[in-house]
């Protein structure tokens, strides 16, 4: 209903390989819904696909899972607010646009294969002292104390969530080790305590994505990356994320979506692979970086990575199974 | 005591947004607790822990909003709206309607009377043209996108000419008009010295130089990298000095700029010694020393340049800090150095800044290294590794590839630094932070980790590396220089008072004995 | 201004680009102008070459001197009702084997649906065929010339499609003497320029040629003044059409005006009263002598040197083309667009044909989409707000030369229709003008199933515009 054609054009500067699935679905014949602009930030205008989000960027953000960068010149072209419609057109060629329509004007976003982003799960084995040295470099990044009464509320039910998981897949490890295979173990009860810590820290927390769910992001990021030995969570936590439509924000599940599969912001991977190869100053460069992300989801992102780190070093050094789950006790008294 | 629960549906702030809010909400004039999360189902649990408990948090769903306020009686009706209106400014974001907007120039200029200077910054392929359409209408340019084609901008300069319109740019990224300063600017006292710039850091450097010697600037114009090219001319050099020169409120002209086409330097020193004032001329590198005019001096750096200007606006020398090089400062540092760690590594953000440390180190040393050498035998890319002493602009065309300029973004740098760090034959890694409008919030603070870690490194195989910093920018800035200085300082950096000392210090740092 | 000036005026900057340079403005207490800029042209190198070739200052001047004629003819013209006759007697160019249709040229198997169930309709009207299978192999056979409405000083409605037997209006320029021509309303219902021809529809346009036409040219022979459109025009607009897809007003001054005639011509009560239901029978009747007062004002705009002006937009339901001042006959056309609107119950946007038909001759001149805020009532029918509709009104003022004085918006302060649009502006806005139109049923035989709003293809505009630089005499 606007008088304005989608001449603006943009080249995305970068944009993720696995967009171009769900785009290509989105051109078949037979596709009913149309995209809808879902929430706009100062540098992220997040698009509504199929149950999930794909993120346009400024490009002053690196890569991410499902993301297209848009390049700063053409940032300020793109003035979507949310409930806009989003068109994708097939181009010759094979290739995709996404276009945006706004009252201010419509927008075309190219996808241009050249510019296609693939991340890579580096899957080489760190060795026992790279785990180590890589543990105590993120020592440095452990989240602040929470400043605002709703985080200090749920402080004491994440540390007590993260122990719980802690628990469990230190117990699933120790199974694993000698199962046959992993989906053996779903069935098995010793999966099912992970599934169900997970599930604890799902929406728990501040921020837009919950505290508990970026933790369970840096856990199951490291996990996806098969030379730390802990793809034995995987299953168990991608099966509380499954049914957790109602658990938590969409953004939420859509990062813990892609952590699962091993795709994260590129800082993530670079993050990953200076750990595998023990390359202590990039740890603290990628780890400065993650710890960037939003207010406190880079800090926790990064405790869920120290959890990953600690879950494999102890795994692979046979440390004694914990007898109990530890007990979550309530919390105390009056909140002033 | 009141509790007011409100749960506002598909709110989607981001996690900064939110705690920002939330410690807003939470300084209120009454409320005593406001809490404010998403609605999962985990922090409704929260909530409930806490002694909240209603039907509204119950019905609601993860992407709702969650929103308690605790105040007093008599403060709750204020308190509720003050959270509101902080939550809805936020809600806005950044399509402000109430923000008129225009689509093209035309339209600006009719609509809006007495625009006079159009700052374009679109991509390079337009820009020409929108620059045009403003000179077309009777406005100043000042154009800071680059890839402008040299024809575009001889014919963009010799319109302006003939309109005695000023075209600042293209690739302009520092001007200060009237006082305000425009992208990437300092925020200076203003004073009766007119800068005329042809790169853009070295004209922030000079400003900030004047207004710490007690000087204050009346213009700051910047041209463009390419003004003094054989292809312009200068022609937006000579306009300057000549406006500069007409203007009652300037009373001594600096210009500077990388050392020009050899005939547009005699043309621009021929106006500059045609004009009425003092005219200091910095060109970086150039071996000229004498102007051939009484009124023209040369200096050799963006300090004595400084010096100069200051001096003859009629500022009292002995009233002057000089900060004269630190020689016990030096010796200090060459005893803590071991015999192998002979090189310098500048890894900078401003052109000029590392221009002017690269000039310093080979007025001693012939093996210099950087990516604006001209001798190609001394020229290396952005990825290759570093050799013996190597300076680094990392904001240069090579390096930044599309990414945003290390001045917004240091990600690239933070990673350099870490490489050097690894060679055992480095002793000094220099440094330039720069702070003002346009650049980056806290370019000290993202870079303190990998520094400690830097210096961490050299000290597993036994070594003291030598961090040189210095801090662009004035006590006016946010944030301000002392502030960032205090963190560099904190983290075992060395700090130099001035671009012109930081390439002389990390030249004396790793001269040895024989030297 | 001088250099100096600048330092001893306040700073009064435009940004235009990043708003974080904005940002920093506005924190040491300066207020930027900003903007909302788009690359011109689509951000097509040829296009901006072609642009900036033209706003050399030089041609500038010359262009906008062109404009001002071409704007002067449209301003002036004064479109007069002079009669009714057969297209075979009056449009120029007929012929017993000719069919006319709407948009740019477009040869038979590459219609769309709905023109190829009107063209076929029409054969078996003309009895050139017995049945529509007989005349889709006579349609493709070579045998029938077509040509487009607009190469014949005519336009005709939705698929256009004119026969040499059908009436149409003949309305005169009388300040320059161009004649245009369009056939007459069939009203709305099941009708062959949606596309339908079953019998009820040739049934009707057999009623038109025995009854409706010679009734009408009968009256208008006893008015030997003539009807002033323009006035009755500017008075509907008044009443709250904007003479596109809202005629509720025009047509009931326009059967006002041609009451006391028909009652004083020679045909039967029985002819007369069929007639003035037919005319009842929906508010569409006046709907096609407003495209045809456009036609012969913007006719006179033709062929101006060096103008910008967009004389003819017009679509076959396959292309959308425009036709310029300055390039004269020539065509550039583009896609013919979705339309965008409220359907009638039961069809879907998968059902719609694309946009279709010469009436943007109406946005074309200044009224239809122009003129929305003059009929908020509308909105009821192609969907949006009533601020919407005052939105696109004030909108076209970006992309057109002035506005028409004689033919004002009383809404907004009677600011006059915005006429004679500019390709230049069009493309250094990426505003595209605003057509509000019906949406006929992609298949032949079914007809309008909803309205709604559409503009015309960008690459229409980009290739005038490089026609333009390519042409323009120095």
């Amino acid at each position: 209903m606007t008088p304005v054609a989608p001449i603006a054009t943009l080249r995305a500067a970068t944009w993720e390989d696995a967009l171009e699935e769900t785009l290509s679905s989105a051109t078949h014949d037979g596709f009913g819904g149309d995209l809808i602009v879902h929430s706009v930030h100062d540098h992220v205008v997040n698009v509504q696909c199929f149950g999930g989000l794909i993120a346009l960027a400024h490009d002053r953000l690196d890569d991410a899972p499902w993301t297209i960068r848009i390049p700063a010149s053409g940032w300020p072209t793109l003035r979507a607010q949310a409930g806009d419609r989003v068109e994708v057109e097939g181009v010759p060629g094979d290739g995709h646009a996404l276009v945006v329509h706004s009252v201010a004007g419509s927008v075309r976003i190219m996808l241009n294969a050249a510019d296609r982003w693939t991340p890579v799960v580096d899957a080489r084995t760190p060795s026992t002292t790279a785990l180590r040295a890589a543990r105590t470099a993120l020592d440095a990044f452990t989240s602040p104390a929470a400043i605002t009464p709703f985080g200090a509320a749920s402080a004491q039910a994440l540390d007590a969530g993260v122990e719980r998981l802690r628990a469990a897949a230190m117990a699933l490890l120790h199974g694993a080790a000698t199962a046959e295979s992993v989906t053996a173990l779903i069935a098995e009860p010793i999966a099912q305590p992970v599934t169900e810590a997970a599930r604890r820290l799902l929406g728990l927390g501040e921020g837009l994505t919950p505290s508990g769910d970026d933790i369970l992001t840096g856990l199951a990021f490291l996990a996806a990356h098969p030379g730390f030995g802990l793809t034995a969570i995987l299953e168990p936590v991608t099966a509380a994320v499954h049914d957790g439509d109602d658990s938590t924000t969409l953004l939420s599940l859509v990062t813990l979506r892609a952590a699962l599969t091993g795709r994260a912001r590129r800082r993530l991977h670079d993050l990953v692979t200076a750990l595998i190869v023990g390359d202590n100053p990039r740890i603290v460069t990628m780890a400065t970086e993650t710890a960037a992300i939003g207010h406190t989801s880079g800090c926790d992102i990064l405790t869920g990575i120290r959890l990953a780190l600690d879950l494999a070093e102890t795994a692979r050094t046979r440390a004694p199974i914990p007898t109990a789950t530890p007990q979550i006790a309530p919390p105390q008294g009056e909140f002033s | 005591m009141t509790r007011h629960i409100e749960i506002r549906k598909n709110s989607y702030l981001d996690s900064v947004s939110l705690m920002s809010m939330s410690t807003k909400a939470n300084a209120v004039d009454g409320v005593t607790l406001a809490l404010l999360g998403m609605a999962t189902p985990m922090n409704k649990e929260v909530l409930l822990n806490v002694g909240v408990s209603d039907p509204a948090v119950d019905a609601a769903k993860p992407s709702d909003l969650m929103v308690v306020i605790d105040a007093t009686d008599d403060t709750i009706g204020a308190a509720i709206e003050a959270v509101n209106d902080i939550l809805a400014r936020k809600n806005k974001g950044s399509g402000d309607a109430a923000e008129v907007r225009y689509r093209t120039l035309d339209g600006a200029f009719s609509e809006v009377a007495d625009t006079n200077l159009v700052i374009i910054s679109v991509n390079g392929a337009f820009a020409a043209r929108e620059a045009r359409k403003a000179l077309n209408a009777g406005k100043h340019v000042m154009i800071f996108s680059d890839n402008v084609s040299v024809e575009d901008e001889l014919a963009l300069k010799t319109l302006a000419h003939e309109k005695g319109l000023l075209v600042m740019g293209p690739d302009c990224g520092t001007a200060i008009i009237n006082g305000v300063g425009l992208a990437f600017a300092n925020a200076v006292r203003r004073g009766n010295i007119g800068i005329v710039g042809a790169s853009g850091t070295g004209s922030q450097e000079l400003s900030v130089r004047i207004h710490d010697f007690g000087g204050g600037v009346s213009q700051l114009l910047g041209t463009g990298g390419r003004d003094l090219s054989a292809e312009i001319g200068g022609i937006s050099m000579i306009d300057s000095i000549r406006a500069l020169d007409a203007d009652p409120e300037t009373a001594v002209i600096v210009i500077v700029s990388k050392p020009p086409a050899e005939e547009v330097a005699d043309k621009v020193l021929a106006v500059a010694g045609a004009a009425s004032k003092p005219v200091i001329v910095n060109f970086l590198g150039s071996q000229r020393t004498e102007s051939g005019y009484a009124n023209v001096t040369m200096t050799s750096g963006t300090k004595p340049a400084a010096v100069a200007a200051v001096l003859a606006a009629g500022i009292d020398k002995s009233t002057l800090d000089l900060h004269a090089l630190n020689i016990p400062l030096i010796e200090e540092v060459r005893a803590k150095l071991v015999p192998e760690q002979k090189y310098i590594r500048g890894l900078f953000c401003g052109g000029t800044l590392c221009d002017e440390s690269m000039f310093a180190a080979l007025d001693k040393y012939d093996n210099v290294y950087s990516n604006i050498q001209k001798d190609p035998q001394y020229k290396i890319g952005a990825t290759d590794p570093s050799r013996e002493h190597t300076f680094l602009d990392m904001g240069d065309d090579d390096f930044t590839n599309g990414r945003p300029h290390p001045m917004i973004d240091p990600t690239m740098r933070l990673q350099r630094l870490a490489q050097e760090a690894n060679d055992p034959e480095v002793g000094v890694i220099a440094m330039d932070f720069i702070v003002g409008f346009g650049s980056h919030d806290d370019p000290v603070g993202v870079t303190i980790p990998a520094i400690t870690e830097a210096k961490a490194k050299a000290a597993a195989r036994g070594q003291h590396l030598e961090i040189l910093g210095y801090v662009l920018g004035t006590d006016l800035d946010t944030p301000a220089v002392a502030d960032q200085i205090a963190m560099l300082e904190a983290a075992g950096v060395t700090i130099s008072s001035s671009s012109t000392n930081l390439g002389l210090l990390a030249r004396e740092f790793v001269a040895k004995g024989d030297n | 201004m001088s250099i100096n000036d600048l330092f001893h005026n306040g700073l009064k900057p435009v940004n235009l680009g990043l708003d974080m340079f904005a940002d920093d403005l506005k924190a040491q207490g300066v207020d930027p102008v900003l903007m909302e800029w788009t690359p011109p042209g689509g951000g097509d190198p040829e296009v901006i070459a072609a642009l900036s070739r033209l706003e050399d200052p030089a041609n500038a001047s010359k262009i906008d001197a062109a404009n001002q004629v071409a704007l002067d003819r449209i301003l002036s013209a004064q479109p007069f009702l002079e009669g009714f006759g057969q297209a075979i007697d009056t449009v120029p160019g007929m012929t017993a084997k000719t069919i006319l249709h709407a948009g740019p040229p477009i040869e038979f198997p590459r219609m769309s649906g709905p023109m190829k169930g009107a063209v076929t309709g029409a054969l078996v009207f003309e009895g050139l065929a017995k049945n529509v299978d007989e005349a889709f192999e006579l349609a493709a056979s070579g045998e029938i010339t077509f040509s487009p409405c607009h190469e014949h000083q005519s336009v005709g409605s939705m698929a256009g499609v004119t026969s040499a037997s059908m009436w149409v209006h003949q309305v005169t320029n009388r300040t320059h003497g161009n004649t245009a021509y369009t056939n007459l309303s069939e009203q709305l219902s099941k009708i062959l320029r949606f596309g339908a021809n079953d019998q009820s529809v040739i049934d009707r346009l057999n009623w038109m040629r025995d009854v409706l036409g010679p009734v009408l040219a009968g009256a208008m022979a006893l008015n030997t003044d003539g009807i002033d459109l323009r006035l009755m025009l500017s008075q509907a607009l008044h009443m709250g059409d904007e003479a596109h897809n809202r005629n509720v007003a025009g047509t009931t001054l326009l059967i006002q005006a041609l009451a006391p005639y028909i009652l004083e011509s020679d045909f039967t009560t029985k002819d007369k009263r069929e007639v003035f239901d037919f005319v009842a029978s929906s508010d569409y009747f006046s709907g096609p002598t407003w495209m045809v007062a456009a036609k012969a004002s913007m006719d006179a705009a033709n062929g101006v040197e060096n103008s910008t002006v967009v004389t003819t937009m017009a679509r076959n339901g396959v292309d959308f083309g425009i036709r310029v001042s300055g390039t004269g006959n020539q065509w550039f056309t583009g896609p013919a667009q979705q339309v965008v609107g409220p359907m009638f119950a039961g069809y879907t946007e998968a059902d719609s044909g694309l946009d279709m038909g010469d009436s943007a001759i109406t946005e074309t001149f200044g009224i239809g989409g122009f003129a929305m805020a003059a009929a908020p009532a509308i909105v009821a029918l192609v969907g949006g707000t009533v601020a919407d509709a005052m939105n696109y009104s004030r909108t076209m003022n970006a992309i057109t030369t002035g506005n028409n004085p004689n033919i004002t918006i009383p809404a907004l302060d009677f600011m006059g229709v915005p006429s004679g649009i500019d390709v230049r502006k069009v493309m250094e806005t990426g505003i595209l003008p605003i057509i509000n139109t019906a949406i006929a049923h992609k298949d032949p035989g079914i007809g309008m199933i909803g309205a709604g709003i559409t503009h015309p293809p960008v690459e229409a505009f980009q290739q005038a515009l490089r026609a333009l630089a390519d042409g323009i005499a120095i």
